[in-house]
């Protein structure tokens, strides 16, 4: 009896070993990773959540957590460069970079690339598959398996755009005229037609100066821009000048990168970013 | 009185200093235009970039030719490909057309993309044109993420 459970010991933890440890950066692809692994593969966010991903400085148990993984998923186009950057310092042995993004076609060039293709559908959708395709190749015995996952998870994200597309229907977007506090939106709105006109944040989190506000404030009005997207989660006291400065309307979107890892976080905070574009549409 | 010579040796005029000062800075400055210029050469030619307006159209595209890439591996779909089995997407109400039994092609804003099947695998590609072009037509294309 005493042999059979300590084969069993044996065989679970050599089951335990050989299960992928992925690690992620940002909240989106620890969603993205969990629908493609199943319950075939582990994934570990590389810092806690509630920390600032712009600002992060990895410590030496980030390093060691990182050491023990068999893949790293990575935006790789500016949004986590604390761990992008540490990585090409260090070059763990046995550590394969997955670069999310290397697939999709990016607004911007250059430096400045807009690194929130995550809040989008089918930029999502791009980045789930080439992560399925790296993982794949990391466990061939899992690669089919999660390949229709990763099919299976593009389709749950496609139904969510269609709360948007009955909004759209019949409408002419070339007259819809929408402002964001940043580009965080770009990628998503674009999904649909519409563009930004106005970006109102210098960069990500930063405030407007006094007459960069007033500025912004001018061209909302000379444009007649309709609506303005904003940050759920950061505190944007300007937001509420402008609205009452203007009378445009606000909407509070999710940057999908605050809160507790989960599995449903894209899926779900997507869903509500969707209802909120289609009610600013209607 | 001793009879000895005495040497006269002329005061430097210091041209023949300001020559040679002249002359390096002459061989410096050629030097250096010869290198930027040798720099400049070197630099790869700009590579042109799909407007930002499709830069979604390329990503549903690149999408499309993954799934179809899963499909084929699941063996739902075989050549003889017909249009209608791939999930290509219609971008800005204009929808794929098949020019060929392996290539797929769709034309919008002065842009075409094609979708093509090659011996080893599906790709996409797009290339500026103002009307639909073969898909073999002597064109510059570029890949969908440039």
């Amino acid at each position: 009896m005493r042999y059979i459970l300590l084969s069993l010991l044996v065989l679970m933890s050599a089951q335990a070993s050989a299960r992928l440890q992925v690690g992620i950066t940002l909240h989106p692809y620890y969603s993205y990773v969990s629908n493609i692994v199943g319950d075939r593969g582990d994934v570990l966010p590389l810092i806690d959540s509630g920390f600032n991903p712009h600002n992060y400085q990895l410590n030496p148990a980030d390093i060691e957590r990182l050491n023990s993984l068999d893949a790293l998923v990575v935006n790789g186009i500016g949004h986590d460069l604390f761990a992008t950057q540490t990585v090409d310092r260090l070059q763990p042995d046995n550590l394969t970079v997955i670069y999310a993004n290397q697939d999709v076609p990016l607004i911007g060039h250059d430096e400045k690339v807009n690194p929130h293709s995550f809040v989008s559908i089918d930029a999502g959708i791009r980045q789930v598959y080439t992560i399925a395709k790296a993982l794949g190749e990391l466990d061939p015995e899992n690669k089919v398996y999660f390949l229709k996952n990763a099919m299976q998870y593009a389709k749950t994200l496609r139904a969510l755009k269609t709360p948007v597309q009955e909004a759209l229907l019949d409408k002419d977007v070339s007259n819809i005229r929408i402002a964001s506090t940043h580009g965080a939106y770009a990628y998503l709105l674009q999904e649909f037609g519409l563009t930004v006109s106005a970006v109102i944040e210098p960069a990500h989190g930063v405030s407007p100066t006094a007459s960069q506000l007033e500025e912004t404030i001018d061209t909302i009005r000379q444009q007649n821009i309709d609506v303005l997207f904003t940050e759920l989660n950061m505190e944007n006291k300007y937001v509420d000048t402008i609205e009452q400065e203007t009378g445009i309307k606000v909407y509070y979107f999710s940057h999908m990168t605050h809160g507790e890892y989960s599995k449903d976080q894209v899926e779900r905070e997507m869903r509500s970013n969707l209802e909120k574009l289609a009610e600013a549409l209607q | 009185m001793p009879n000895s010579e005495i040497e006269i040796i002329p005061p430097a005029d210091g041209r023949g200093e300001t020559r040679n000062f002249l002359l390096v800075c002459a061989a410096v400055v050629t030097l250096a235009l010869l290198l930027l210029s040798l720099i400049d050469k070197a630099e790869a030619p700009a590579m042109p970039e799909l407007p930002t307006s499709l830069s979604n159209a390329a990503t549903q595209i690149s999408n499309a030719v993954e799934e179809i890439t899963m499909l084929e591996e699941a063996g739902l779909i075989a050549a003889p490909y017909q249009l209608e089995e791939l999930p290509l997407p219609t971008i800005k109400g204009q929808a794929f057309v098949q020019q060929e039994g392996h290539c797929f092609s769709l034309l919008t804003d002065d842009h075409q993309f094609i979708v093509e099947r090659h011996e080893e695998a599906w790709d996409a590609h797009w290339t500026q044109t103002e009307q639909t072009v073969d898909c073999h037509a002597v064109m510059t294309w570029h890949t969908l993420n440039q």
